[in-house]
């Protein structure tokens, strides 16, 4: 088909619109699920910058411009909460984000196939269970006569049992343990699937040469999933900033606020629970516009570094 | 003949020593790993087939029910009247949430497939708010002014369509031969009957692993209904579960409905095997369904990590 190249794409457009307007329709229900759930709420952080009652229309509210980002910065809460976030964060980049790839690694290297497998499809088990389940269970084995308590008095004479989750120093091993525990097996399939695609001819030229298996995977393995472990890094820094308010909800009480207290869920209690709408509006536009720049300079270090990155 | 090939194997084919070893100790961590991961699970099996009052003597893991199997808190859970109510609205969710995921998202990409002119435009649409959203804030007072606040419809429209699912579904209509298309539009087929009746069953595999995600995805979600929900006759089983095994009021309320008669202490005993009995039968549908479904999950998560 000859397109004349007199038609500019408005009237391609309009004719492909005539011809094909039942497939155009179709778009209709995801253009509109993504005006309302995504767009619209982009629109709506405008009342960050508004003195925004419940009871009043959005646009008869009085413009404030920052005085909200202001409030909050200069808050007693800011320091805390961005601290506990950034700590939750920083440790999950420590710990949770390599045990995937370690995992696979180690996975990688087992020989018997049908053991891989029975290890793969236990590991993965975990990813399935809901939060509040999995919340649940820690809770049950962390509590003053459970499991975990009589494990440590065993080891520590005069240990008095208590409810561990109480107990703020215990908080953070115990988010990010229950973290890693739900999500290294499911994690290590983008890497396994990565490992699986590197060409096998170099383990044979790499074998050839005296490499041992250690040698391998330090040059070999390692720089062939390394496109995958920058791009995820990349994204996980994208989210610096936020926690997910989800887990924490489930864990945390007021006696430990002092470590578990993150932005998010500052934004759920005052946003939801005692509509400050405007003020927690403005905390999640700075916890967002903060993780799309991080994320942004990541990528760009990323690039300059090792040519990978996520556009 | 086993020994015999050794020897024959060239020097640099055989594994040293410290190979060996390293092997072992592999094979050692991954059992150990099995443990980690089942032994809670298994925990919380053994403690809801306990016998409740011995279970509540008993300190440390059950590695078998405590005092003998007992299934009477199955029995108290499974007519107590929360729980039905939110098995049925998870069900509700579930089932519909899921249905209008698999119709929007195998339209949206099917016009990202067929129609080339405005591919750009339309996918940088779907690809922005991945980067910037508005956040829960303003999402929560757009829900309200559009009244989807307190409605069922919110359940099964928030999160029914994703970037994720369309790229998963447009690679599927990609892979089918255009000619099938073409002939049946010669044919007069609309576009509606060749995705309906053409495409869709030519791409039954991918809409079930597709389908799996959501219906998990829905199971296993309470964060929404929290935010979004307020009439207890809407909420949705995690939410019911959330309360007994996180809230101790609560909890003590569910109990007093269990054990009527029985004194404050008595019912204490109760506590962890009602506990461990509801989680039980909250996951069990997605850990009997497990062993058959879980290939389609990791065939789900590696077609969209190529692509994505």
């Amino acid at each position: 088909m000859v397109v004349n190249s007199k038609n500019t794409l408005k009237k391609r457009l309009a004719r492909d619109f005539k011809r094909n307007w039942q497939s155009y329709l179709m778009f209709l229900p995801t253009a509109v699920y993504y005006i309302i759930f995504c767009y619209l709420p982009i629109y709506g952080i405008a009342i960050a910058f508004l003195d925004y009652r419940p009871a009043l229309k959005v646009f008869s509210s009085t413009y404030v411009g920052l005085k909200h980002f202001a409030d909050y910065f200069s808050g007693m809460y800011f320091l805390r909460n961005l601290k506990n976030t950034l700590v939750l964060t920083l440790l999950s980049l420590l710990f949770e984000f390599p045990a995937p790839i370690i995992f696979a690694l180690m996975l990688n290297e087992l020989r018997n196939m049908r053991f891989k497998k029975i290890v793969q499809n236990i590991t993965y088990l975990p990813h399935f269970v809901s939060t509040v389940v999995i919340c649940g269970i820690l809770t049950m084995f962390v509590s003053s006569n459970g499991a975990l308590n009589a494990l440590i008095s065993l080891l520590v004479p005069n240990w008095e049992p208590t409810n561990l989750l109480a107990i703020s120093a215990w908080f953070r091993p115990l988010f990010i343990g229950s973290n890693i525990w739900q999500g290294f097996g499911w994690g290590s399939i983008l890497y396994l699937s990565a490992l699986s695609s590197i060409d096998a001819e170099l383990y044979e030229a790499a074998l050839m040469d005296g490499a041992s298996r250690w040698k391998q995977t330090l040059h070999i393995t390692l720089p062939g999933i390394l496109p995958t472990i920058s791009l995820m890094l990349i994204l996980r820094c994208g989210s610096i900033l936020s926690t997910g308010a989800e887990k924490i909800i489930l864990l945390y009480s007021p006696a430990i606020y002092d470590v578990s207290d993150v932005l998010d869920t500052y934004i759920f209690r005052e946003g939801i629970s005692r509509s400050q709408y405007s003020h927690t509006a403005a905390v999640g536009m700075a916890v967002h516009t903060v993780g799309l720049a991080i994320m942004l300079l990541t990528n760009t270090i990323s690039k300059r570094l090792s040519g990978n990155g996520l556009f | 003949m086993k020994t015999n090939y050794r020897k024959k194997t060239a020097p640099w084919l055989r594994r040293s020593k410290g190979e060996k070893a390293f092997t072992v100790f592999n094979v050692l961590i991954m059992l150990v790993l099995i443990a980690i991961t089942l032994l809670p699970m298994w925990h919380v099996f053994m403690g809801s087939l306990s016998d409740p009052v011995s279970l509540f003597l008993h300190h440390g893991v059950a590695l078998y029910p405590i005092g003998g199997i007992s299934l009477d808190m199955y029995k108290n859970v499974i007519t107590d009247n929360n729980f039905l109510t939110g098995y049925g609205n998870t069900i509700f969710y579930a089932v519909f949430g899921t249905l209008t995921t698999l119709l929007f998202c195998s339209m949206g990409a099917y016009t990202l497939c067929r129609r080339r002119m405005l591919n750009n435009a339309l996918t940088t649409m779907l690809i922005i708010p991945m980067f910037f959203g508005g956040g829960l804030i303003p999402t929560y007072l757009v829900m309200r002014m559009l009244g989807l606040l307190y409605t069922r419809t919110i359940m099964i429209l928030m999160g029914s369509v994703s970037l994720y699912y369309i790229i998963v579904l447009r690679t599927a209509f990609s892979a089918l031969p255009d000619g099938l298309i073409e002939s049946a539009k010669i044919d007069g087929a609309g576009d509606f009957m060749v995705l309906f009746r053409i495409v869709l069953p030519l791409t039954k595999a991918t809409l079930a692993v597709i389908g799996l995600f959501s219906v998990v995805g829905h199971w296993n979600s309470w964060y929404t209904a929290y935010i979004y929900l307020k009439d207890d006759s809407m909420m949705p089983l995690q939410i019911f579960l959330r309360r007994i095994l996180l809230e101790k009021t609560a909890t003590q309320q569910e109990l007093n409905n269990f054990m009527s008669g029985s004194s404050f202490y008595d019912s204490m005993m109760y506590v962890d095997a009602m506990q461990y009995t509801f989680a039980m039968v909250a996951t069990l549908p997605i850990l009997v369904a497990y062993p058959f479904v879980q290939r389609y999950f990791v065939k789900g998560v590696m077609i969209g990590a190529i692509k994505g």
